[in-house]
């Protein structure tokens, strides 16, 4: 009965709680199908979509890349430190994290601005609408993941339920997945 | 520091320079996505704890990235 229970149990609580797994399954579905309809529409005008994806900028890119996975495993050793009751190293990670978040919005308002200066809009072509709509709807995710970030930052010093901490870095990790769907398909294989 | 997580995190940082090197040659977007599925997998697996999920967590997520990777590959042939 006891391991019955326990495995009712680890079936509704996966790590950050149910609510946010099912959050995560939909938005992954969400982006993956627009990154599906991306690569439709990229196989029906492949010299406009391969002359797009040439002028985007790999450096910001990979560097924002790099930062987003970094900021995960910061995330990652906060929940762990949080599970030590490493208060102190709990909230190093957790400043570390947002770091990160900020230099990813950073650079991806650096190259938006990039691109608007050069006249690149939402109805340049096809391939911008989807490059702006996709990473846009991302960078929103990001925005608030930081705000969460912030506010638990904020309230780390008071008690904070390991739930709330495991949803809310389930919640960053999910931007790394999104993210790592959508910078090789806009950024390298089209 | 939770050693896992950082062999996690170095394994991630190199394929990633590893798929960036690909971007150039030529029929490297299997490759690509193939890697993309991997860090995918470190990232949910070993940062975000699926590992110690139930088993229909693991199986419903790894189902869903699969697909998408197999639906990515047709529609790049």
């Amino acid at each position: 009965m006891d391991l019955l229970e326990k495995e009712s149990e680890n079936f509704y609580y996966p790590p950050g709680g149910l609510l946010i797994w099912i959050i995560i399954f939909l938005e992954l579905i969400t982006f993956g199908m627009g990154i599906i309809a991306f690569l439709f529409y990229g196989k029906q005008d492949p010299i406009t979509f391969h002359e797009s994806r040439i002028n985007l900028n790999m450096v910001i890119g990979v560097t924002n890349t790099f930062l987003l996975l970094t900021s995960g495993y910061f995330m990652a050793e906060t929940v762990n430190q949080w599970k030590k009751k490493k208060q102190n190293r709990a909230k190093i990670y957790l400043h570390l994290t947002i770091t990160g978040g900020i230099l990813f919005i950073t650079l991806k308002c650096i190259e938006y601005f990039q691109k608007i200066q050069i006249g690149i809009s939402l109805d340049t072509n096809l391939f911008y609408t989807f490059y702006w709509l996709l990473t846009a709807f991302h960078l929103v995710h990001v925005l608030v993941g930081t705000v969460f970030l912030i506010f638990m930052y904020i309230k780390i010093d008071k008690n904070i339920l390991l739930e709330d901490m495991e949803a809310t870095a389930a919640f960053w990790h999910m931007c790394d997945l999104i993210w790592l769907l959508l910078f090789p398909t806009l950024y390298l294989i089209v | 520091m939770n050693h896992q997580n950082r062999n996690a995190w170095i394994a991630l940082m190199i394929l990633t320079a590893t798929t960036t090197n690909l971007a150039n040659l030529k029929s490297a977007a299997y490759f690509i996505i193939g890697i993309a599925v991997i860090k995918i997998g470190l990232v949910s697996f070993q940062f975000m704890d699926l590992r110690n999920a139930h088993l229909f967590w693991k199986t419903a997520f790894t189902g869903l990235i699969l697909l998408f990777a197999v639906i990515i590959v047709f529609l790049l042939k």
